[in-house]
């Protein structure tokens, strides 16, 4: 009977590590103010990249493959995004960030069928700037 | 004609040594955040090398002891051995993020699956180490290595301010404020110890034998590192202007290798990206035949086995077998982990841990006078070097805190 209560407390205990271990992380305002930070950044370099692109300067393949790296930047963010919650204070912003990183999945995710359509590369130039523009607003608001 | 061709030992391990897979992105990081103030840490790094490599040069001409002799006989079995593990799991590491990179790059390239091309050429690197004589292996890669030059080209044709540039080489503190300040002092380390990375050394110093180098080279033995070393510390300077004129401006944290290739060719069209892109891979090869290779001179060095790549593989087996055997983990890790640069950089940070057991062994031989004879340390080789030890020691110390408190310098 002692050993079945060592038992059983040992298996709370587990259950209890487990249980601390799936819960969504708390993401701090300085956490937060550095994933924004990063997210600015791949939307700047999505933008610097498509005009290289647009201006023909580009190889066929470079142009395919690194935008499937930013993506796979962007993917890994939003991902990440679904074991954390905001502290108390931030939820707005959080969710700002939230918004404006799955539009940034968004307009990359086309990126690649747009390559040597000058109009559609122009366009998502376009929702890149804005997306960057609301992520800088985000973080200047925190 | 041979003396000539001798700098391209100096060349190949420069550059493989300094413009790595880690080096690159770490370096335009540093642009890209803190402008030209950390320009400082690459003329640091790069005397230091100097020094040292013109040092194990001299020490395994001499004495006919490459680094890993020396380390045993200095430290003792116990700690030598120690030293050897540590060096040699950095070695692997290294080498599987540079063959990673260049899986990136040839994808970059071609298009063709990535880890199709990690096995394809790890299999092919494999090949051409077993079908090259030493000699040929540094000069291939190394003059190949030559390509990286387009990075400077570019750096210079987008401009820099010249002025800011100059200021920059002067050492001085950094940092808005206290968290800036953390991530500052890691990348002062970050770029000082990929300038330093063990490998070069155990390359060089064992190459310096596998060419026969005799008393009557020792002249040459600097020149060799120096040129080297101060043509890897331009192009590496080349990489932190291009973050400064490229990203910094536009907000970017580079944080991918195909970000930074788009920087080398910027001012360019097609070819330009298409250099940029050769010239990495010809860096990232000769940084894994380096670390690849220099895990065998380590072991073999170490138990006092037969060794060297112009020996038939069948009178050198187990050196062979331990150089195949690095790249066959080097690949599994690489195919297991994923991500290169997460692995330099841990090799990176890690390896400044290591290196104070590297060089303070070298430095004691070489201000030897029974082992070196009328080749021994000037008093003002070993103050110089002494201040450089000092300075590893230090940074040593203050690596892995850095790499905690800074987030890895992620912004």
């Amino acid at each position: 009977m002692r050993m079945g209560c060592k038992s059983a407390s040992f298996i709370l205990f587990l259950l209890a590590l487990l249980a601390s271990c799936v819960r969504q992380k708390t993401i701090t305002r300085e956490e937060l103010a550095s994933k924004i930070k990063s997210a600015i950044s791949v939307a700047a370099e999505s933008e610097l990249f498509i005009r290289y692109v647009h201006e023909g300067r580009s190889t066929r393949h470079y142009a395919e493959e690194h935008v499937t790296y930013l993506q796979q930047l962007t993917e890994d963010d939003v991902k990440e995004l679904d074991q954390w919650e905001a502290e108390p204070g931030i939820e707005d912003t959080m969710h700002e960030y939230r918004v404006q990183l799955v539009a940034l999945r968004e307009a990359l995710s086309h990126v690649q069928a747009a390559i040597g359509e000058d109009a559609e590369l122009a366009a998502i130039m376009h929702r890149l700037t804005n997306i960057r523009g609301r992520l800088q607003l985000a973080n200047a608001g925190q | 004609m041979r003396k000539v061709l001798g700098i391209t030992l100096g060349i190949m391990t420069a550059l493989g040594g300094f413009v790595d897979l880690g080096q690159i992105v770490f370096t335009m990081q540093a642009g890209a955040v803190f402008g030209y103030n950390l320009l400082w840490a690459i003329v640091l790094g790069t005397a230091a090398i100097i020094v040292y490599m013109e040092m194990c040069g001299r020490v395994a001409v001499v004495s006919q002891e490459p680094v890993f002799a020396v380390v045993r006989t200095r430290l003792g079995f116990p700690f030598g051995l120690v030293t050897l593990i540590a060096s040699n799991l950095l070695n692997m590491i290294t080498c599987a993020a540079e063959l990673g990179g260049i899986a990136i790059i040839l994808h970059l390239l071609t298009g063709w699956p990535e880890k199709l091309l990690l096995l394809a050429s790890t299999f092919l690197l494999v090949i051409l180490i077993l079908l090259l004589k030493f000699q040929w292996i540094e000069r291939s890669f190394g003059l190949a290595g030559l390509l990286m030059v387009v990075f400077a080209v570019s750096a210079v044709v987008l401009h820099p301010n010249w002025n800011e540039l100059a200021h920059g080489l002067l050492p001085k503190p950094g940092g808005s404020d206290a968290k800036q300040g953390l991530r500052y002092a890691y990348f002062a380390v970050g770029i000082f110890s990929a300038l330093l990375m063990e490998y070069e050394v155990h390359f060089y110093s064992s190459g310096a034998i596998e060419e026969d180098w005799t008393a009557k080279d020792l002249g040459e033995n600097f020149l060799v590192a120096a040129f080297g070393s101060v043509l890897g510390a331009l192009i590496t300077m080349a990489l932190l202007v291009l973050g400064v004129l490229v990203f910094l401006p536009r907000g970017i944290f580079p944080d991918a290798l195909s970000t930074t290739a788009l920087a080398g060719a910027f001012p360019f069209r097609q070819k330009g990206l298409l250099l940029a892109l050769l010239g990495m891979l010809a860096t990232l090869c000769g940084a894994a035949i380096e670390t690849g290779l220099s895990g065998a001179y380590n072991v073999c060095q170490f138990f006092n086995l037969a060794w060297g790549k112009n020996q038939p593989p069948r009178s050198v087996p187990i050196y062979t077998a331990m150089w195949i055997g690095m790249f066959v983990l080097a690949l599994i890790t690489a195919f297991i982990a994923g991500r290169p640069l997460q692995l330099v950089n841990i090799s990176i940070i890690f390896g400044m841990v290591v290196m104070p057991f590297t060089y303070y062994p070298i430095l004691r031989v070489a201000a030897d006078k029974n082992v070196m004879g009328k080749h021994v340390n000037s008093r003002l080789d070993t103050i110089v070097g002494s201040v450089f030890l000092f300075l590893i020691t230090l940074a040593a110390i203050a690596a892995i805190p850095l790499m905690i408190l800074s987030h890895s310098g992620t912004p």
